[in-house]
């Protein structure tokens, strides 16, 4: 039994008998299925070359500052507040209560992978960018 | 026109008019949308992370390939052993190591746990290797500088004096009798701190629990040492690539490629310490003069035996810029990259096969 009786209101003449509006449906429906899907699974992790600092929080992520923007941002860590400013691209720990002060020490940090400790305050401030050349960091 | 004629097309061409080509046609466009999405699921699949604080630092599961298991479950079970860990072997208080090191100050001997006393042999051991550069038995001399409490308050040196009777005193594991999990010393001035392996046993412990969990790729990261387990893009795929950074920095001065089953450790003179009228005071102690180890900034190891490469990068860092060289060899450790005050760097062959060094060092040497 031939099919396919429902003609195609776009194309013409003989292309009509070989794609029904079924076909169509089929067709816009996968069309639209994977457009709608490259934004969720292709389009990978922070969008295009923007750094950000990720600020971890005894061990949970608290915050991701972009670094574009400047930003000031106060966290309770386990001795009390650290203070983490971002401005002109670059992300630094201004205060902390650490009792050796090496995340305030290591100043400004821009690169992924660049990290301020701040151990005894449980605070973490690192930099994430697109494809980081790092799987991990020894220090 | 018969019922089962097929229209022509404009082509004359019967085939494309088929219901067989129609219902090819049908399939692709359901199948080629299929793959795709099928394809893009898989690209998606991020590293999956895990944090916790044990044995003083945060602690860091990155699985990149879970296999079948959900690594919640084992990263649970790992957080809590550590923590067993911590409390069994702190300096102070009632643990297991506390109250064996109040023992044998009195000269008197006592049961350990199975586990505790493989732990000390393993130290009498590494102690011989490194011709007494890694001595766990200094507990005293680490708590006359105060590196054994988490204290908050400035802090100044010890009395010369001191440190010189308590370095003269020479504890040692050697001096440890052990018989069975019944342990002993011949010298009260013993006391054992394990914060010299504590992290390189952590490691390997939890290695072994991520491999019967079934995790594929993953690395397992203690406040900056870490060991690797399978391979980032599948066993097959490529190398992990490890950024080796200086914390007074923050900048990654080298980049090492190491395999699954890898242990990277790094002891260094920025890691604990105290600043006093100008000067840093670390807490990598020589154990032959009592007073911090100077003579180089950092050493990395890179060895399967997670207990060696914490252990030989203690004892290398000791060793220094002079001794370095033979102590590795006899040691059995290939891997080892050494960072000098100059911002210089020392490398074996093997390690300079694995590693990319940055801007930041001035000069290296291959020996």
């Amino acid at each position: 039994m031939t099919e396919g009786r429902a003609e195609s209101p776009v194309l013409s003449g003989a292309a009509r008998t070989l794609v029904s509006r079924t076909d169509w449906v089929v067709i816009v429906a996968a069309a639209a299925a994977v457009t709608l899907s490259y934004p969720l699974l292709w389009s990978g992790s922070e969008g295009s070359g923007d750094a950000t600092a990720a600020v971890i929080v005894n061990g949970e992520e608290h915050t991701r500052l972009p670094l574009r923007e400047a930003a000031e941002l106060t966290v309770e860590g386990a001795l009390g507040p650290t203070v983490i400013r971002v401005e002109e691209g670059a992300a630094r720990v201004v205060e902390d209560p650490g009792p050796q002060q090496l995340c305030v020490r290591v100043g400004e940090i821009r690169r992924p992978g660049q990290a301020a400790v701040c151990l005894p305050n449980r605070v973490v401030v690192e930099i994430r960018g697109d494809q980081s050349a790092y799987d991990a960091f020894n220090y | 026109m018969p019922l089962n004629a097929v229209p022509l097309n404009r082509f004359h061409n019967r085939a494309l008019a088929a219901p067989r080509v129609r219902g090819l046609l049908r399939l692709l466009a359901i199948g080629i949308p299929a793959v795709i999405l099928a394809v893009g699921c898989a690209q998606e699949r991020a590293p999956e992370h895990y944090r916790f604080f044990a044995l003083g630092t945060e602690i860091e599961l990155t699985v990149v390939e879970r296999g079948r298991n959900d690594p919640g479950y084992v990263a649970d079970y790992i957080h809590r052993r550590l923590q067993v860990m911590e409390e069994a072997w702190h300096p102070d208080g009632n643990g297991e190591l506390a109250r064996l090191n109040r023992r044998l100050a009195a000269g008197e001997s006592m049961e350990v746990s199975p586990e505790l006393a493989s732990l000390l042999e393993r130290g009498q051991s590494l102690e011989t290797a490194s011709e007494g550069l890694f001595n766990p038995a200094i507990g005293g001399l680490v708590r006359l500088w105060g590196f054994v409490t988490d204290t908050t308050r400035p802090r100044s040196p010890p009395d010369e004096e001191a440190v010189r009777a308590k370095t003269a005193s020479s504890p040692r594991m050697a001096d440890l009798v052990i018989d069975g999990t019944r342990i002993g010393a011949a010298n009260p001035a013993v006391e054992i701190n394990l914060g010299g392996y504590a992290k390189g046993y952590a490691a390997a412990h939890a290695l072994d629990q991520l491999r019967e969990a079934g995790i594929e790729a993953a690395v397992f990261n203690l406040g900056g040492d870490l060991v690797t387990l399978g391979r980032p893009d599948g066993p097959r795929g490529r190398l992990w690539r490890i950024g080796v950074r200086d914390p007074r920095s923050g900048e990654v001065v080298a980049s090492i490629q190491v395999d699954g089953g890898s242990a990277v450790f790094t002891s260094g003179d920025y890691e604990r310490g105290f600043e006093h009228d100008g000067e840093f005071y670390h807490h990598i102690l020589d154990p032959r003069t009592g007073f911090p180890a100077g003579s180089v900034r950092s050493v990395t190891v890179v060895h399967d035996d997670p207990v060696l490469a914490d252990a030989a990068a203690t004892a290398l860092f000791v060793a220094g810029e002079e001794g370095w060289e033979g102590l590795a060899r006899r040691l059995g450790v290939e891997d080892v990259l050494i960072i000098g005050h100059r911002g210089n760097a020392w490398m074996t062959a093997s390690m300079a096969d694995r590693t990319m060094l940055e801007e930041s060092i001035t000069e290296a040497v291959i020996r």
